[in-house]
């Protein structure tokens, strides 16, 4: 009975999980990340999204070159730095129009983040996608799935 | 209160505090520990795990004041691309205070001792067969203590938030996230929201929480006998000093996130486990299944070996697992600094991916032939039948020392003592940060060397 009444005593301490498991929101702010003049074809930016306390909340925003484009269906695309092998920082590189890792090689398709060279290949999750939304010549970041990041998206970017 | 009528008229002031102090502390928990202060030189290799205590001691104190000086915060500014980190006040620490490159160098290379020490002090006990035989607690308590030992060196070398540090956290969280279920809740148990949440979260374990958790896991750990040899644990922290101010340990290189990064090695002990991953199999598998099985082995092994044998002759084949055990730890953490082919250096991206077949072959050859080269010198060296000679203890010829001999060595390293003072305080005052680490060692290992001799000194009286 004392074991009973130990283990009822001790059911709400249960709830402390969520003090060190920090519970992030899956929906916010859109934040206005470009005009879409600034960034060329075939050229990238780097943003910040959706919190500034990590460079795994960077991400870049891609314009497509045409050819690309056409096989994306839209123009512009961003994806999260954050390299689903051991989380280096990745970037587009205008001149083979990949998305590069710089420690471990990986490679990921700019048109949906798929990857197709290096450890990250073998692992096969997309980069995750960060939605944006175009309103005129404003590029909104809208959502990305945090619990992707560094992980990958089992599901193509729509 | 009851006071004793004075035994003995003769007694110093000193003494009769001592014995004051003695009979009180009867009522305290330190009396439940027998210490033992050898007379004469005995093996260090029996008392590995006091050692090991001794520079956890160190890392305390030392630990303590850096922690005067370091901040925990990291700040990215979105728009400069400047970053306040951590990395700031390690290299205030480091350049511009009195003696705090020394405390670092202190800090640091403590803690590769205290491993060493440990990984040592455990393979010993393994090999004497302390680990069954109403040593279990002990055992199962100490490969606990060894696990968090790592995973307390490995929060404090991220601390400083170097492109080095950075790679470490970034495998760490990549290990994290990995895990088959509450892979999202694991890594933001270990991350929080972000790096800045995670300096935090692993500087409040580096420096209070698993601290706290190896004490209280010690004390069911210390045996009741212990054995403090001051010569041994001054030499012992006087060798740390003088490696430090040998080998003082780098800054490494500020990490940024748009600078991009090139190869850096984690610390030895994570070697091992950073050749596995690099095989390229299942990051969980390589960096978190692998080593739990080489740790659950070492957990279980009294449960298995129940026999009442303790020498290595008679339970060949734990000894066998021992030296293979020690075999493939050699090997995967000399492999982790190297290049896919074992015999040359790591010097390109492309080098960094490792043949799993080859690894995996060549880890699974060197516990096999472990296990044949143990039986079959065991073979090679088997007693006679018809029981076993008597070995008789080996006498090397120790030269003994004249009176007068004894006292112009004692003054000789008084004096050498004096004059490492002064040339340690001249390196201070002029800024040779290193060379004073060194005296200080050198002046240390100089005080272990008089303790010694004081003690063969009285005995030979």
């Amino acid at each position: 009975m004392g074991g009973v009444s130990g283990v009822l005593a001790a059911a709400p301490f249960i709830a402390a999980g969520q003090y060190l498991i920090p519970q992030v929101p899956t929906t916010f702010k859109p934040v206005l990340i470009a005009k879409k003049q600034d960034v060329p074809v075939n050229g990238s930016i780097v943003f910040w999204f959706p919190f500034t306390t990590d460079p795994t909340y960077t991400n870049i925003l891609i314009h497509l070159p045409p050819d690309l484009a056409t096989k994306a269906g839209k123009e512009f695309v961003a994806y999260n730095r954050t390299c689903i092998h051991l989380q280096c920082l990745v970037s587009f590189l205008s001149g083979p129009e990949i998305i590069g890792c710089p420690c471990h090689g990986s490679i990921y398709r700019p048109i949906d983040g798929w990857p197709i060279g290096g450890p990250a290949a073998e692992i096969g999750r997309y980069l995750p996608n960060v939605e944006l939304k175009i309103d005129g010549d404003d590029i909104y970041a809208v959502n990305v799935n945090l619990d992707d990041i560094g992980y990958g998206n089992t599901t193509a970017p729509e | 209160m009851v006071t004793r009528p004075p035994q003995n008229k003769e007694k110093s002031p000193v003494q009769l505090l001592i014995e004051w102090l003695n009979q009180r502390l009867e009522r305290t928990i330190f009396m439940g520990l027998k210490f033992t202060f050898p007379r004469k030189f005995v093996s260090p290799l029996g008392f590995l795990g006091f050692l090991t205590f001794s520079v956890f001691a160190i890392l305390g104190i030392s630990g303590a004041l850096l922690m005067l000086y370091y901040s925990p915060i990291v700040i990215f500014n979105t728009v400069t691309g400047a970053v306040t980190s951590p990395y700031d006040s390690v290299s205030t620490i480091n350049n511009s205070l009195s003696f705090g490159q020394a405390l670092r160098n202190i800090h640091y290379h403590a803690s590769n001792a205290m491993v060493l020490l440990a990984v040592a002090h455990m393979f010993y006990q393994y090999f004497s067969g302390r680990y069954k035989l109403r040593y279990e607690v002990l055992w199962v308590t100490g490969i606990i203590i060894g696990i968090l030992t790592i995973i307390e060196a490995y929060t404090g070398y991220d601390l400083l938030l170097n492109v080095r540090g950075m790679l470490a956290i970034n495998i760490g969280r990549a290990l994290a996230r990995s895990t088959p279920i509450m892979g999202p809740e694991a890594f933001r148990l270990m991350a929080g929201t972000g790096l800045a949440d995670l300096i935090l979260r692993f500087y409040a374990v580096h420096v209070f929480i698993f601290p706290m958790i190896m004490i209280l896991v010690m004390m069911v750990h210390f045996p009741r006998y212990l054995v403090l040899d001051i010569p041994v644990v001054s030499m012992v922290a006087g060798i740390i000093m003088v490696i430090g101010g040998l080998f003082p340990v780098e800054l490494g290189a500020k990490f940024i996130p748009t600078a991009e990064a090139g190869i850096t090695m984690p610390e030895w002990y994570l070697t091992g486990m950073y050749a596995i991953i690099r095989t390229g199999i299942d990051k969980f598998t390589a960096g978190v299944v692998i080593p739990m099985i080489f740790v659950v082995v070492f957990l279980v092994i009294p449960f298995l070996d129940t026999t009442k044998k303790l020498s290595v002759r008679d339970r060949p084949f734990y000894t066998a697992m021992g030296v293979a055990g020690l075999g493939q730890l050699a090997l995967t953490t000399v492999w982790g600094f190297r290049a896919n082919d074992l015999f040359s250096g790591l010097d390109s991206i492309p080098q960094l991916e490792i043949n799993p077949y080859i690894f995996f072959g060549a880890v699974i050859f060197v516990g096999a032939a472990a296990y044949a080269g143990t039986y079959l010198w065991f073979r090679a060296t088997a007693p006679p039948p018809g029981g076993r000679p008597v070995h008789a203890r080996k006498q090397f010829p120790i030269y003994k020392m004249t009176t007068n001999e004894w006292r112009a060595v004692v003054i000789a390293l008084l004096g050498f003592q004096v004059l490492f003072d002064i040339y340690s305080s001249q390196a201070f005052l002029q800024g040779f940060k290193n060379v004073l680490l060194l005296q200080i060692g050198v002046g240390l290992i100089a005080f272990g060397i008089l303790v010694h001799l004081y003690r063969i000194g009285a005995e030979s009286k």
